[in-house]
């Protein structure tokens, strides 16, 4: 009789308490917390297009990864706003470009987007900070290097040296413009230097636009140098100095959360993912094929909106 | 037979005579219930405020199939080994005890209703309340066969963690494939490079 009243206790405990996860508890608690979160979205390394290194778990690198995890924020309801934690040189102009129109559409459905620097978000890097509501950098972070460049070498000499006489057949003129077992002729100089003022000009508008900046003002500062946090902030390239968790606060005060917002972190690899990824052997492979000279190798010749040394 | 409630009540203070019980008159409809019941309650609580997401729907059902698949097949795996390691008894048997053990699964869910008021706190206490249930699901599970069996606490435990020790060299064998194509298409992409 006496184990026949402690389970049905123990049942009825039970019971009650599953009655209330299910249908008391949703008004009150679960909304404040769930409803209340700031995403963490981490934009590391060089800004490359495509699907980065993809694995069985999961995919990082590319743009195309941070693209999506940028909808994932947008598309959940319980993230109130995001915060883009940008440690990068920089990257193709493209791919930066197109994550920074994605940060747009994202602000102008009412999710404030804040950037909070790391050690470096030069260039590529700036320009997606340029995208957002608010940036956050420490005093010592690297930032600036506005500006565009395309690299070229010219390895003729080296050839005439080593015996090495390349041949091609082209279907037209520029087809192997910026060929390194030739000099550039000064057309070529001049169809390149337009492209790369074009990405340059487009550049200057996106933190004139995104810093409410003159354009004249901008292209004063924008000369391709870098500046530290503290002379960014100077500059206006940089609202605040602080760190990580000073940008969530504040984003969290922006979009009126009282008290701790939760954090959902995106892209953030769990243990099994890292047993699984090839990361390293594909970042190895990546390494021994860039330096290996390839005949009109994209490539080693897209705009980049990088820092030439860093 | 003693009332289910009091059988369950002697599985958690003496699962000893408890699975005797159980092994002698157990019934598998009632194994049954306990193990649907169960699954489905504790997965309800889960989804309901733990944890968060779309298609709450499909996993709970998910789940609940899941729980009862595993149940089933851990079961056939085990009756095989015990049967393999000499042990005599019941494939219906071992379900209807291992099936009763399902219970304990309940007891997360009181613990769901502390941690949802508990934000800093509540999954460090779910971490904690669900290996101690683990643990002891696993002690309930090693006892059931013993005693369906009539084998030793050592041949117990071996049946209970073969199938495990198993699946864990399968896996390392798989990964260690796996790197060996990987490295080997990396050692031919190499060797011929793209071009353009």
């Amino acid at each position: 009789m006496r184990k026949k009243f402690i389970m049905v206790l123990l049942s009825m405990f039970i019971l009650i308490s599953a009655l209330v996860l299910m249908f008391g508890n949703k008004s009150t608690d679960k909304h404040a917390v769930v409803g209340n979160k700031i995403a963490v979205i981490y934009v590391d390394g060089t800004i490359t297009g495509g699907h980065g290194t993809s694995s069985l778990l999961s995919e990082s690198g590319g743009t195309d990864s941070l693209i999506k995890q940028l909808h994932e924020a947008r598309d959940d309801s319980s993230v109130k706003g995001i915060v883009l934690r940008i440690n990068s040189p920089g990257g193709s102009s493209t791919a930066t470009q197109e994550v920074g129109e994605e940060i747009k559409k994202i602000r102008a459905k009412g999710k404030p987007v804040v950037t909070s620097m790391g050690d470096m978000a030069a260039s590529g890097g700036y320009w997606l900070a340029a995208c957002t509501d608010k940036i956050y950098a420490n005093p010592t972070t690297l930032t600036g290097s506005i500006g565009v460049y395309m690299p070229y070498s010219n390895w003729e000499e080296l050839y005439k040296k080593i015996g090495v006489r390349q041949e091609k057949i082209k279907s037209g003129i520029h087809k192997d413009i910026l060929s390194n077992d030739r000099p550039m002729t000064e057309e070529e100089r001049v169809i390149l230097q337009t492209m790369v003022d074009e990405i340059y000009q487009g550049f200057v508008e996106v933190v004139a636009e995104g810093r409410h900046l003159d354009i004249e003002t901008v292209k004063k500062i924008a000369d391709g140098r870098v500046y530290t946090g503290k002379q960014a902030k100077e500059l206006g390239l940089v609202d605040e100095m602080g760190n990580l968790y000073d940008a969530i606060d504040d984003t969290a005060q922006m979009v009126g959360i009282h008290g701790k917002p939760k954090i959902k972190e995106y892209g953030k690899n769990n243990p099994f993912s890292m047993l699984m990824t090839t990361s390293d052997k594909a970042e190895l492979l990546k390494t021994l094929l860039l330096n290996v000279p390839v005949e009109n190798d994209v490539k080693s010749v897209v705009p980049m909106a990088v820092p030439e040394k860093w | 037979m003693s009332s289910i409630l009091e059988t369950l009540y002697d599985m958690f203070a003496r699962p000893k005579e408890a699975f005797q019980v159980i092994a002698g008159y157990g019934k598998l409809s009632k194994a049954c219930q306990i193990v649907f019941f169960s699954t489905t309650i504790s997965s309800l609580a889960a989804y309901a405020n733990v944890f968060e997401g779309s298609f709450k729907g499909i996993m709970l059902l998910g789940q609940i199939v899941f729980s009862v698949l595993v149940w089933g097949i851990s079961v056939a795996v085990w009756h095989l080994l015990a049967e393999l390691l000499g042990g005599r008894g019941s494939v219906k048997t071992l379900l209807t005890t291992i099936g009763f053990t399902y219970f304990l699964q309940l007891f997360i869910v009181p613990i769901y209703l502390i941690a949802s008021f508990l934000p800093t706190f509540g999954f460090l206490l779910i971490m904690i309340a669900t290996l101690t249930l683990a643990v002891w699901s696993i002690v309930l599970g090693i006892l059931a066969i013993r005693e369906v069996y009539q084998l030793s606490g050592g041949k117990a435990t071996l049946v209970y963690f073969l199938p495990l020790l198993i699946f864990i060299g399968i896996f390392i064998v798989m990964i260690f494939t796996a790197s060996t194509f990987f490295m080997s298409a990396a050692t031919d992409l190499l060797a011929n490079p793209p071009q353009f």
